[in-house]
């Protein structure tokens, strides 16, 4: 069962890490769909 | 070339219920525009206002005739500039913004009524009702057949049947996948079944979360989808032996077990399935999280122009120039609809993989089968392995953990 645990984390982990490295690469979500005249800062 | 297909797909599959419509709707009876000198009249705005389909040209081409005549539509005020208007309706307006977002260059883009209905409409309720079909199927097949049980008494030996790498791969897939369906359904379904209920602060919450589950999962179900692909692409091409087992209903109907090697028939179903349509599901949604640099319906019906496949089905060009909210919208009801048929396949894969099956779960639990179990649902696969163990038993084979 240690597979099925560890794919489960590294979903987990994986997702934390495209999310951090996503918004240092300035490709967040928040930088793709707003300008900065309407973003709430 | 996959992105062409998937795309032109898209296209004919939205444009029906349309078509559905259109054809069931009455015509509608040709306006006086005589009034305005061949301008837009109350009566335009008030069907377009009904949600009946007008020919638009007689507004798009400019024409001379004015609305001040008409009753009610006349400016107040100031003076009405029409051709300023035409332009920014139609996007045709020199006109210089402000802002870097490619959206925001797009001064109207009416698509987005259209897309919400088709969203809200057909596809939330052909995809939920195919759901809820499939697992009501399901649990009358159940009621019916009954859980496939080993017809042969456990051996006690067992065999590998998936190493430790090939089931973290599996479970990655799994375990993204039903965490993207789930916020992918609550994306779609909470504003009518979760907002009325638990409250739109309840839903907007579940929202936020959802989005931010489902943008960043999104990567390791690829990962783990490029891993399954190479990890067992060999094992699921097509042979002979599916024949058989397509020959004799996989053994799901009646008591015969066909042979299979590693992966039957079905598996072999379920597999490309994933492949395929996880790969759709990847494309469209890198599509739909960097719509200014992966566009993909422009130049897909581009090239489908080009091959003149439109002009076959008896359809027009399709358009070559689309804005980002266009593009948006069209890879948007192509990734849900590609993820409903996903999500019913992946629903009857659990069911068989868990309580359809005795000993199925094991396979992907602990990697390892009874003998017994190989033999009834694998033979020539279980003989393979014998094969490479250097006999005709399974001397070497390992024993179940006390």
């Amino acid at each position: 069962m240690k597979p099925m645990i560890a794919g489960v984390l590294a979903a987990a982990v994986i997702s934390v890490g495209a999310w951090y490295a996503l918004g240092q690469l300035g490709l967040s979500s928040q930088n793709m769909f707003s300008g900065s005249n309407v973003r709430i800062e | 070339m996959l992105r062409h297909m998937v795309a032109f797909l898209a296209v004919v599959l939205l444009s029906l219920p349309a078509a559905v419509q259109a054809q069931q709707a009455e015509a509608p009876a040709p306006i006086d525009r005589s009034a305005t000198g061949g301008a837009q009249t109350l009566e335009d705005i008030l069907a377009r206002q009904r949600g009946e389909k007008i020919d638009d040209t007689f507004r798009r081409e400019g024409n001379q005739g004015s609305a001040l005549p008409a009753p009610g539509l006349g400016p107040r005020g100031a003076a009405s500039d029409p051709e300023l208007w035409r332009a920014l309706r139609y996007n045709t307006l020199e006109a210089t913004v402000s802002t870097r977002d490619q959206v925001g260059r797009v001064l109207v883009q009416d698509g987005g009524m259209g897309w919400y209905q088709f969203r809200q409409g057909p596809l939330a309720s052909y995809g939920g009702w195919l759901l809820l079909g499939t697992i009501a199927a399901l649990v009358v097949f159940l009621a019916l057949r009954g859980r496939v049980k080993l017809d042969y008494q456990k051996t006690g030996r067992t065999v590998t049947r998936f190493k430790a790498f090939e089931r973290f791969s599996h479970w990655l897939l799994a375990s993204s996948f039903i965490l993207l369906g789930l916020t992918g359904l609550l994306t779609m379904f909470g504003r009518s079944y979760i907002a009325p209920y638990l409250g739109k602060d309840v839903n907007a919450w579940l929202l936020l979360v959802s989005k931010y589950i489902h943008n960043n999962v999104a990567w390791a179900f690829m990962l783990a989808l490029v891993s399954v692909f190479f990890l067992w692409v060999w094992h699921n091409i097509p042979n002979r032996t599916d024949l058989t087992w397509f020959a004799q209903a996989g053994g799901i109907i009646g008591k015969k077990h066909p042979p299979a090697k590693k992966f039957n028939a079905g598996q072999k179903i379920i597999f490309w399935s994933v492949i395929v349509l996880g790969g759709s599901i990847s494309v469209s949604g890198l599509s739909l999280l960097f719509p200014f640099q992966m566009p993909l319906f422009a130049h897909t019906f581009e090239v489908l122009n080009g091959w003149g496949i439109p002009e076959m089905l008896g359809m027009g060009a399709l358009p070559t120039e689309l804005a980002p909210q266009e593009e948006m919208q069209l890879a948007q009801a192509w990734h849900a609809i590609v993820a409903f048929v996903l999500m019913a396949i992946i629903i009857a894969h659990i069911y068989i993989g868990s309580i359809g099956m005795e000993g199925a779960f094991d396979a992907m639990g602990s990697g390892e089968v009874d003998e017994a179990w190989a033999r009834q649902h694998h033979s020539l696969w279980l003989e393979e392995v014998q094969a490479k163990q250097g006999g005709t038993g399974l001397e070497g084979a390992k024993t179940p953990a006390e």
